[in-house]
């Protein structure tokens, strides 16, 4: 049974969906663009003038879309957990020979694919608004967006399996999406806010855009820590996730919402 | 012949807010490849549960699973390879996708190029009258064609065990009927072995040679239905009376089990009885002949699986009766 069958089907099923639902997409995207023109303009409006002096501006952009890319792959596995379990699909998912571990990564990639191209072209549409220039240096950026979003998948089945056995805690994940923020834009000099998942990742993500580094240029301990990070809450949060499974298995209530 | 299935002891409790709710206890069957099996209960009887418990979803309290030869709590994948289910109610179908999009994905979970099913899902859209939906959604069917694409994602791949809870409730006469005669026909050309759950008793008498009748979490009968038709004849009688009854005779037939009376064949009172023990037989006619009721005649009673079924489970409430399917199929 290969995996790349699984992989497949999941791509196709996510831009089928992209096509079908094109104009929520686009709507998606387009208040993306109008919500920063809206920042930008206060932010402007600020610092008094049109001359913006420092790297706030690109700290914002970078921010920005590092946030919604996040939210987008966050809201993947936990919202898209509760949309499956209330039409009950998610059982079937769970009989899938493949399990439902792999049904899921796959699918975050696919997404991924997907929500990559989004934000690289609302990047684009900042760039365009506000003259700034960015060094896009796939090679190091790629490997330092992972290290970002592995933490934030951990949140994602966290919340998930905490979905999977009290059900009714959707206010809670609205409430996180947005916690996202703070996560992404906390600044690493304050020493918690290191520790915070993604927070280190995306102080890398910056000065690799924004300070023009290369990969290898970075502070190494910075990297490791991003990289541990990168594993502990995944880690932590598909520990958790399976454990709410069992619950769910045991009390017959995987499927109801 | 290789066992497809077999459940052994299993038990399952749930917590309740009165207390636990002992949803199965120890259920035991097993099913030969190319076996259709019916399980027949009424609502609350643990059907759904014991379907859940084998394709993986709820995890038993006691027992195991074999599918196949392999314990789905112990090798998932492995048994999840051999079988698919139809849950009860809208429960299987990706709802924003179209009808040929969710056989192409179903098949992609289960690790099958859709390259090499396309033959198999044209066949299964033919036979079940998909062909004018294939690019409609999911969520835009009626109710009926939902079941059917449902069961035709869960044949997509060639699975050996087709496990179906509840597969026509709630639906029309003509998509249920389309359902019954794919199952007759995967069982009879691909011998595949198929266990559906229903509390229709027509939808069992006539696709069904093997009912499991389960009630309150356990098994009280696991016959093939002629024969379980031919023990139940054996039992029954049916004494037609030349006179009427007195209230007296009345009350005393009330209190033996398995008693009843109406009027019937040109007026005359008939006494319909099953009886468990035969002493209870010489009690009625004891009944009978301290009065001076001349009796016309005594027969076995013909019974049906509805008889069979009240007598067994003792509920009438909630079987469905819908009729049209006694000579259909
Ligand atoms: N997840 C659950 N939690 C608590 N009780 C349950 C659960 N699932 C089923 N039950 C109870 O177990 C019994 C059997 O239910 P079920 O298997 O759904 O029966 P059926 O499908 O035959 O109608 C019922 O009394 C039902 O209320
Ligand atoms: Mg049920």
């Amino acid at each position: 049974m290969s995996n790349l069958v699984l992989l497949e089907a999941q791509f196709r099923r996510e831009l089928i969906l992209l096509k079908r639902y094109f104009f929520n997409f686009l709507g998606g995207f387009l208040t993306f663009c109008v919500v920063f023109i809206l920042l930008f303009l206060g932010y402007r409006g600020l610092a008094g003038g049109t001359e913006i002096y420092g790297t706030g501006l690109e700290n914002l952009i970078v921010g920005y879309i590092t946030w919604i890319l996040a939210m987008h792959i966050y809201q993947d596995i936990s919202s898209t957990l509760f949309q499956e379990a209330r039409e009950g699909v998610l059982e079937q998912l769970y009989m899938s020979p493949y399990g439902y571990s792999r049904v899921t990564i796959t699918r975050l990639l696919a997404s991924l694919g997907v929500h990559l191209v989004m934000v690289f072209s609302i990047l684009q549409v900042l760039i365009l608004i506000t003259k700034r220039s960015f060094n896009l240096d796939l090679v190091s950026i790629f490997p330092l967006l992972i290290l970002l979003l592995l933490p934030v998948v951990g949140i994602g089945f966290f919340l998930g399996g905490l979905q999977l056995h009290f059900k009714r805690i959707r206010s809670i994940l609205q409430i996180v999406q947005f916690l996202l923020i703070v996560i992404v834009v906390a600044p690493i000099n304050l020493f918690w806010a290191s520790f915070l998942p993604g927070t280190m990742a995306s102080h890398l993500i910056r000065e690799v855009m924004i300070g023009g580094a290369f990969i290898t240029e970075l502070p190494l301990e910075q990297v490791l820590l991003a990289l541990f990070i990168a594993f502990i809450f995944p880690a932590l949060g598909w520990g958790i996730f399976k454990l709410c499974e069992k619950k769910a298995l045991e009390s017959g209530r995987l499927g109801q919402f | 012949m290789r066992s497809m299935l077999k459940v052994e002891e299993i038990g399952k409790t749930f917590p309740g807010r009165n207390g636990e709710i002992k949803a199965l206890d120890n259920v035991n069957f097993k099913a030969n490849g190319g076996e259709l099996i019916g399980v027949l209960g009424p609502n609350g009887a643990g059907k759904t549960t014991l379907v859940k418990i084998i394709c993986g979803l709820v995890s038993p309290d006691f027992g195991r699973v074999e599918i196949a030869g392999t314990n789905p709590w112990e090798n998932r994948s492995r048994a999840l390879r051999c079988l698919s289910a139809v849950l009860e109610g809208t429960r299987n179908l990706y709802w924003p996708l179209t009808v040929r999009e969710n056989l192409e994905f179903f098949a992609s979970l289960k690790g099958e190029k859709i390259r090499r099913k396309r033959d198999r899902m044209e066949w299964l859209i033919d036979s079940l009258g998909l062909e004018k939906k294939v690019n409609v959604t999911a969520r835009n069917l009626s109710r009926g064609m939902q079941q059917k694409l449902a069961l035709a994602v869960a044949l997509v791949v060639d699975v050996p065990l087709l496990v179906l809870d509840e597969p026509t409730l709630g639906l029309d006469v003509e998509s249920s009927l389309d359902i019954r005669r794919l199952l007759q026909d995967v069982v009879r050309e691909e011998e595949k072995t198929i266990l559906l759950t229903t509390h229709d008793m027509n939808l069992v008498r006539s696709i069904c040679p093997r009912i499991v009748i389960l009630n309150r979490g356990r098994i009280v009968t696991d016959q093939r239905v002629d024969k379980m038709l031919g023990l139940f004849k054996v039992k029954a009688y049916k004494i037609k009376l030349a006179q009427e009854l007195t209230p007296q005779q009345k009350k005393d037939l009330m209190i033996i089990n398995g008693v009843s009376w109406e009027k019937s064949d040109g007026n005359k009172p008939c006494i319909y009885f099953q009886y468990e023990d035969m002493r209870e037989f010489y009690r009625i006619i004891e009944i009978l002949r301290k009065e001076n009721t001349s009796i016309g005649s005594i027969e076995q009673q013909d019974v049906d699986l509805e008889k069979v079924f009240l007598q067994l489970t003792g509920r009438r409430d909630d079987i469905v009766k819908s009729g049209f399917a006694r000579s259909t199929v």
